[in-house]
């Protein structure tokens, strides 16, 4: 149960972090390389938050 | 692997997450013995326990692992440089081009970018450090050389040294564990970029302005009594995020990897033999691909590992006013 939420909360947030990077290399293709390490980041902390919470729903459940 | 000493025995359903979690935990913890019993070691640990300070010294599977692990990084990295180096034809090898690929970008888009042009060169043998060491140890618990050494051992069991439970070998050959997936040795990794980042903000504006950073100037007074508590909970929120989220993802993976192996001994016990035939492609090909994924994953947490320490340590540089 809480790793399914864990899941769908992580889903949504790289789902959006991917939808803007897709626009926005799409509107400035040469700075693709600048925008993919941004995205990086962003997405390590939307997953961070997700990690956590399955690993608490490992632990107590 | 684990699971494979138990095929002949009585297989159900709920044992499965307890195999799961005796992959990924230091399995000879549980069996109360260690594979190295030094006695300075033991003496060592009495008289810290005496002194009030509750710290074992033994040397556990996970810690020889971990000792594995730093002389194969520290060897593999030396060597190669070093051959490069005073080679004459200046002609970097396979694995030379690979390192060196690495490390150039981890400098023009990891350190560049987030430290600074000026700064970066006091940072960047701790941010090369800190990716080889998890790079190398995730990657080694994908390879499977202590099953290897498992295999060799049912095969020879006739001799007397694989018998005898709990020596070295024995407890070797129940498999290799990721030590990265151990919560204890990622927080101690933490601990040490915990350190780098504030380190280096002392580095740069000297002890007290360092604090004083933390929260922004020029705020209106009230306000700090909100901001600062925050700013302080963040500081340690910071490596507590970079320890869970290497060591879930490594146990994760390998968690799920056992799981898929064992749907095959489930099948097997709920419904049959021919079922259990049956669901093994399936289950063996899933698995297949969770390996590759695991190791994209793999580089994926050492760069993450890397990037994170030298985001904090540029925050901790570049402060915004």
């Amino acid at each position: 149960m809480g790793a399914g939420l864990a899941v769908i909360g992580a889903g949504i947030g790289i789902g959006l972090i991917g939808y803007g990077v897709a626009q926005a290399i799409a509107r400035q293709p040469e700075a693709a390389g600048e925008i993919r390490s941004q995205t990086f980041l962003l997405a390590i902390l939307v997953e961070g938050a997700a990690i956590l919470l399955g690993l608490l729903s490992l632990v107590l459940g | 692997m684990i699971v494979g000493e138990k095929i002949a025995e009585k297989w159900s359903m709920d044992q499965a997450a307890q195999y799961a979690k005796d992959h990924v935990i230091d399995s000879d913890k549980l069996a109360e013995k260690n594979i190295f019993d030094f006695e300075i070691l033991t003496t060592l640990t009495e008289k810290a326990s005496a002194f009030g300070l509750p710290i074992d010294f033994a040397i556990s599977k996970h810690v020889f692992l971990l000792f594995f692990v730093s002389f194969i990084t520290v060897g593999t990295i030396v060597t190669l440089v070093q051959s490069y180096i005073s080679h004459k034809k200046n002609i970097p090898n396979k694995f030379m081009s690979m390192i060196e690929m690495m490390v150039v970008y981890l400098r023009e888009d990891v350190l560049k970018t987030t430290i600074g042009n000026k700064e970066h060169r006091d940072w960047a043998p701790l941010i090369y450090t800190i990716f080889f060491f998890v790079l190398f140890s995730n990657i080694l618990g994908l390879i499977p050389i202590f099953d290897l050494s498992g295999l060799i051992g049912s095969l020879g069991y006739k001799f007397e040294i694989f018998k005898e439970k709990y020596n070295v070998l024995y407890v070797l050959s129940k498999g290799g564990n990721t030590v990265t997936a151990n919560i204890n040795v990622t927080f101690a990794l933490a601990t040490i970029s915990f350190f780098a980042f504030i380190g280096a903000g002392i580095k740069k504006y000297g002890f007290m302005q360092h604090w004083k950073n933390l929260a922004p100037s020029g705020l209106p007074w009230p306000l700090y009594f909100v901001v600062v508590p925050i700013e302080f909970m963040g500081l340690f929120i910071r490596p507590l995020a970079l320890t869970l989220r290497l060591a879930g993802n490594m146990m994760g993976g390998h968690i799920a990897l056992v799981i898929f192996i064992t749907f095959i001994f489930s099948a097997n016990a709920e419904l049959g033999a021919f079922a259990g035939f049956a669901i093994a492609p399936f289950s063996v090909a899933l698995a297949l691909g969770l390996t590759m994924l695991e190791l994209l994953v793999a580089v994926i947490q050492a760069y993450v590992f890397a990037l994170l320490t030298a985001v904090f340590i540029g925050m901790a540089i570049h402060v915004d006013h």
